[in-house]
């Protein structure tokens, strides 16, 4: 079988299952069932696919994902969250869309700490959505910068993808680290930008809900209310600068820690962790649960040939390097549709990196734009993963397509900073003297 | 014909079957939560004591394994799987009907193979004695049974949802929950 039929029959097999409207998860496991005894010798191949779907999800790197939406989960039940939010609330109360911008700033910091987009993406959709949606936000002005922000996140240093990405592409990790910090920066702010822009132009997007609150005493609240983030924050971050915890393991303190804080503040109660412990188990195990059959499907996309094949008919169809760069991006982006950041970097980057090597480019500035092209495809309708992270954490009446369109501008600008590096370089490894 | 007052034998055991998915659910939080506070001890212990907790990334890591698999048949009693809702929203009714029924037997019986297979992998793992060696020894069938049991649930969940399909698309009228 051609790599080009094993292509049409995985990637459009699972096109026409998802729109069946099966669980996703359901829909890879049955893609995933053909292509084992297509490709992977019948039996032994579907024996090989219970086996697999155990070792997907046995990695100690996925554990931050129930342990960070724990952190919102209990922030959101304890009343934590609304007192927090409030307090930026009221500081920055005439911005326009304020709990959007919060949305934006709290992911570009929460990324700092998350290293996992999916994992930012559900604790702050977990935590603000059903803050702004009670607010009255129009529901596309809610989900959009929270399943935006994961563009920012991969950017933004630490990122433990950068830091995979790095050694498994054979690039200076610092550097890697460092050069994103400006594409990341300039992201955020056209994220903020835009959603201030749509707010001041139909304020009914974003109901103030504060309206009449005083200034008076919003410093107070803001450092009283403010304060369990940062302790949280810093129980996380703190604890890797220091080298006590791996990333991973901070997950685990900084949903502890936001524990005692709700205590501390009188909120924790044994109802409220209760609601918080399932709210955890059902967002974490919808996510992971895809996961498990997307990373087979991945492994078996790679078995059939199918992405070999792809990869080789760009590398052999005798390109200029701007368009093979092209090509590259756009399989990035493709693969971004289906499969998780840390199966594409597996799959593609044995392929990619002796082609550029090749051709002389600057590894540093590809590195920045494959960071970004996954979170284009990941953010990319229909299939991105982060839109079904968010359709999984917004209210149970939220149509997919109301997800799809929240996506499309933060898409939109998304592809603009990757315009901007790819014609720019001076953007990614430029401005840091490489 | 159900009678409205009664509940049908099918209708009490789905109601019992509910309890044995919530049961899962339950002891997924446990589990991620013994997870939770193993992890922070060895943190600590590593840092105070100088040696922390033998086994806990591996524990840690089966425990998210497990946790996942056995919350997925109590989310699909719940209707709380990630789903492209294209056709039931946009589609002909008729239509969005037939497909959640194919969409049911779909389920079912991918479940039934891969829950199958995991089953026939965890039978000869527990032959061949086979054993998963890092820091802590794991024999290979404990591993499956997670997987064998979840599967299990989720294809006999499939079909108690096939039989509301079913009636939704016999009486239009009277549609229930496929939640």
């Amino acid at each position: 079988m051609s790599w080009i039929e094993s292509l049409i029959i995985l990637l459009g097999g699972i096109s026409v299952l998802m729109l069946l409207g099966p669980p996703v998860a359901v829909a890879f496991l049955a893609i995933n069932v053909v292509g084992a005894i297509l490709y992977l010798g019948g039996d032994p191949g579907l024996k090989q696919l219970a086996r697999n779907s155990v070792s997907s999800l046995n990695n100690f790197s996925l554990t931050p994902i129930p342990f960070f939406i724990l952190m919102g989960e209990v922030l959101f039940h304890t009343g934590v969250a609304m007192k927090s939010i409030d307090a930026v609330d009221r500081m920055i109360r005439h911005v326009p869309g304020r709990l959007a911008v919060v949305a934006l700033v709290a992911g570009t910091v929460f990324s700092a700490i998350s290293g996992s987009t999916i994992a930012t993406t559900a604790m702050l959709g977990a935590l603000l959505l059903p803050q702004m949606l009670e607010r009255g936000y129009d529901r596309k002005m809610a989900m959009g910068p929270i399943m935006a922000i994961g563009g920012v996140d991969v950017l933004i240093p630490p990122s433990a993808l950068t830091v995979l990405f790095g050694s498994l592409a054979g690039i200076s990790i610092a550097d890697l680290l460092i050069a994103g910090i400006l594409p990341g920066i300039i992201m955020s702010a056209l994220f903020i930008g835009y959603v201030i822009v749509r707010c001041m132009l139909d304020p009914k997007l974003a109901p103030s809900g504060v309206s009449n609150a005083t200034h008076d005493g919003a410093w107070t609240a803001f450092l009283l209310h403010l304060g369990p983030l940062v302790v949280i924050f810093t129980a996380a971050v703190g604890s890797i600068v220091m080298g006590w915890a791996t990333p991973t393991e901070s997950g685990a303190l900084g949903a502890v820690a936001t524990m005692f804080v709700a205590a501390f503040y009188g909120g924790l109660t044994w109802a409220a962790l209760k609601r918080a412990f399932m709210g955890m188990v059902a967002i974490s195990s919808a996510i992971l649960f895809i996961l498990m059959a997307a990373l087979t499907f991945s492994q078996i996309l790679s078995f059939s040939g199918a992405t070999d094949g792809l990869v080789s008919f760009v590398q052999g169809a005798k390109l200029s390097p701007t368009v093979l760069l092209i090509g590259m991006l756009a399989i990035l982006i493709v693969l971004g549709f289906f499969i998780d950041e840390v199966s594409i970097m597996l799959i593609t980057i044995p392929f990619f990196m002796p082609i550029l090597r090749d051709l002389n480019v600057d590894l540093l500035w590809f590195g920045i734009l494959y960071m970004i092209c996954m979170q284009v495809g990941l953010l990319s309708p229909p299939f991105g993963l982060l839109l079904f992270v968010m359709k999984s954490t917004a209210p149970p009446d939220t149509k997919v397509t109301e997800v799809w369109a929240a996506a499309t501008p933060y898409l939109v600008m998304m592809m603009m900073v990757m315009t901007l590096v790819f014609f720019f370089p001076w953007f990614a490894s430029g401005w840091i003297g490489k | 014909m159900t009678d409205p007052v009664r509940p049908s034998f099918i209708e009490r055991f789905a109601k019992v079957y509910g309890v044995v998915l919530t049961v899962g659910a339950v002891l997924s939080a446990i589990i991620l939560g013994v997870a939770l506070i193993t992890v922070t001890l060895d943190v600590l212990l590593r840092n105070l004591f100088v040696s922390g907790i033998l086994g806990v990334i591996e524990y840690t890591e089966m425990g998210l394994y497990a946790a996942t698999v056995l919350t997925a048949p109590w989310l699909l009693r719940r209707g709380e799987h990630i789903k492209v809702d294209l056709l039931s929203q946009f589609g002909p009714r008729p239509i969005a009907r037939i497909a959640d029924i194919v969409s049911d037997v779909l389920g079912f019986v991918v479940m039934a193979i891969v829950g199958w297979y995991a089953f026939l992998s965890m039978r000869d793992s527990y032959l061949a004695g086979s054993i998963m060696r890092r820091s802590v020894n794991f024999p290979e069938w404990l591993l499956l049974l997670p997987l064998v049991i979840s599967m299990a649930l989720l294809a006999g969940e499939f079909l108690l949802h096939l039989r509301i399909s079913i009636a939704n698309l016999r009486h239009p009228d009277k549609s229930q929950s496929t939640a």
